[in-house]
């Protein structure tokens, strides 16, 4: 089993529903970290404070972010994210991941994650931003690929080429949703395990597993699989996930869980049947190249370049 | 929010958010061929918001007919007041976007109502310690002091918005961060507007719990504040 970034094995997504259960359960059995939110607990006192340094002390914690809008076109919220820099100081959370689409334009934010398209520019585009966001934090992040409806007007690349483009060009790692690779695949008609072959495998540092929900429009037979959360994964997204651990070797992973939430014991199947995937994984020599990814020395020169750069746009404006 | 520098990619981006917007906030999708998937979109921006605003105001939603606040929703999301990361602030923000309608759209009992709830809110999760402190003249540091032209802490009782009446109420979290607030009176509220006014001057403190000490009334009253931790 992979361990880098101090986190190895099987994670949950924590759920105000879920705590009590989650605070009385204990630290070495199905569940070997937690993931948050960070937008649902900086800067909360009062119970949410008391709860969250309880469940700090218990559980390692993976920060999945809502509200960058690493896709968007308003620039980058820098106050946010210094806060989200001494959170994850404060907490000594290593990984943070955000999602590759967009949640605020120059109207304000939306509150939900929209597709960007996938073009060469807007690779760039993002990349930059990513990068932006890196030398804030003074840490490579993850990026998630979002689900998505629709395909956005202008898209040239196919997702995979666009995700694998923004990874190298921003040098970031890969955090990889199983499942919205499947959902994207039946909305949009492509092989996912051709996605899944099309990422570069020492980026691919955290997955995501989750169910969803089929919606079939009334008038024309339109299929959609919409990424809801609120369902057990269902056998092809399993499988995907088998192909995807043969390939990128057995990353934490994390089993999402927001809506139609069942009783906790009702989730341990699903929590040991992804324990049980990666036990099965024979990679063994891929686990530095991925640790490679975080160690200090790399991102100190990452910081000290965006230091020097910025240091240079100073000298120039004199 | 303005523009960053021009670059081909933000070009493309800019362009598309526009459209999507657009399609998101018009009531016909007559410009795309595949109207279900952008209605998914639709739907799911919108319940996600008012996940997020339902929990705030449970006894306002009881008050407000489901047109209405459909209505209101719907106008949220065509606001300018989307201006927070944080989900945590999307009520807030709300209510400023409602604070701007005129008398003949909301009533001001029912703004205020909201208002009140709001502020339960905001006390539970509030970033203030709250610690006892030794000498027990500390004012709690999450008391919210609220005025208010309706009694908008009995609505939940009365099922329905009341006359007008000048209110006073105040909001707390206690040491166990349990939210609790009471509707003072004369001397209490003034006795603590004193103390409140003097925390930033240690002699004028110093002088006012003198004063408190040597009156018997006001050292009642002041022990009154300490067991409901409004004095810690």
């Amino acid at each position: 089993m992979l361990n880098f970034i101090g986190l190895s094995g099987v994670g949950l997504g924590l759920r105000t529903e879920l705590l009590d259960d989650i605070l009385e359960y204990p630290s070495n059995e199905n569940i070997q970290f937690l993931e948050i939110a960070p937008e649902n607990w900086m800067g909360m006192g009062g119970n949410r404070e008391q709860v969250f340094e309880r469940l700090i002390k218990k559980f390692p914690i993976v920060a999945h972010g809502l509200s960058l809008s690493l896709g968007g076109p308003a620039p980058l919220n820098k106050k946010f994210l210094a806060d989200i820099r001494v959170f994850l100081e404060d907490y000594k959370v290593e990984l943070y991941t955000e999602h590759l689409a967009y949640c605020a334009d120059t109207s304000g934010y939306w509150y939900d994650l929209l597709p960007i398209p996938a073009t060469l520019d807007t690779a760039r585009y993002v990349a930059d931003r990513i990068k932006t966001v890196q030398d804030i934090l003074g840490k490579r992040i993850a990026i998630e690929n979002a689900s998505t409806y629709i395909l956005p007007q202008g898209t040239t690349l196919p997702e995979w080429e666009f995700v694998a483009a923004i990874s190298e060009l921003a040098d970031c790692a890969l955090h990889i949703d199983i499942n919205n690779v499947f959902v994207n695949s039946v909305n949009h008609n492509f092989d996912p395990q051709q996605y899944l072959r099309a990422l570069d495998v020492k980026r691919v540092c955290y997955m995501h597993m989750a169910g969803h929900l089929e919606d079939i429009a009334p008038d024309t037979g339109d299929r959609l699989l919409i990424d809801t959360h609120g369902a057990p994964v269902c056998e092809s997204v399993w499988s995907l996930y088998e192909f995807a651990v043969s390939r990128f070797g057995s990353v934490p992973t994390l089993l999402e869980r927001d809506l139609n939430i069942p009783e906790f014991s009702e989730l341990m199947p699903e929590l040991k049947r992804i324990a049980s995937i990666q036990a099965a994984d024979k990679h063994i020599t891929i686990d530095a190249d991925k640790e490679k990814l975080f160690q200090p020395s790399i991102l100190l020169e990452t910081e000290n370049r965006s230091r020097k750069i910025s240091d240079d746009k100073k000298l120039g404006y004199r | 929010m303005s523009a960053e520098i021009s670059s081909p990619g933000l070009l493309q981006i800019e362009a598309w958010t526009k459209t999507l917007s657009n399609w998101i906030s018009e009531k016909e999708l007559e410009s795309y061929q595949k109207k279900h998937r952008l209605a998914v979109y639709r739907e799911l921006i919108r319940n996600n918001i008012e996940s997020f605003l339902i929990p705030v105001f449970p006894i306002a939603r009881t008050l407000i007919s489901e047109a209405m606040w459909e209505e209101w929703v719907a106008e949220f999301l065509q606001s300018p007041y989307r201006t927070s990361p944080l989900f945590r602030n999307i009520a807030e923000n709300f209510l400023v976007m409602l604070a701007n309608f005129p008398v003949s759209r909301l009533s001001p009992a029912l703004l205020q109502l909201m208002r009140w709830e709001w502020i339960e809110m905001a006390v539970a999760i509030n970033s203030a310690k709250i610690l006892r402190s030794i000498n027990g003249q500390t004012l709690n540091p999450s008391l919210r002091i609220e005025l208010f032209d309706y009694p908008v802490h009995m609505i939940a009782r009365e099922g329905k918005l009341l006359p007008a009446q000048s209110t006073v109420l105040l909001a707390w979290r206690d040491c166990e961060n349990n939210v609790e607030a009471i509707c003072p009176d004369e001397t209490m509220l003034q006795l603590i507007l004193h103390l409140a006014s003097c925390e930033e001057d240690e002699q004028q403190a110093h002088d006012t719990w003198q004063i408190i000490t040597a009156t018997p009334s006001l050292m009642q009253l002041s022990q009154i504040l300490r067991e409901k931790e409004i004095l810690l």
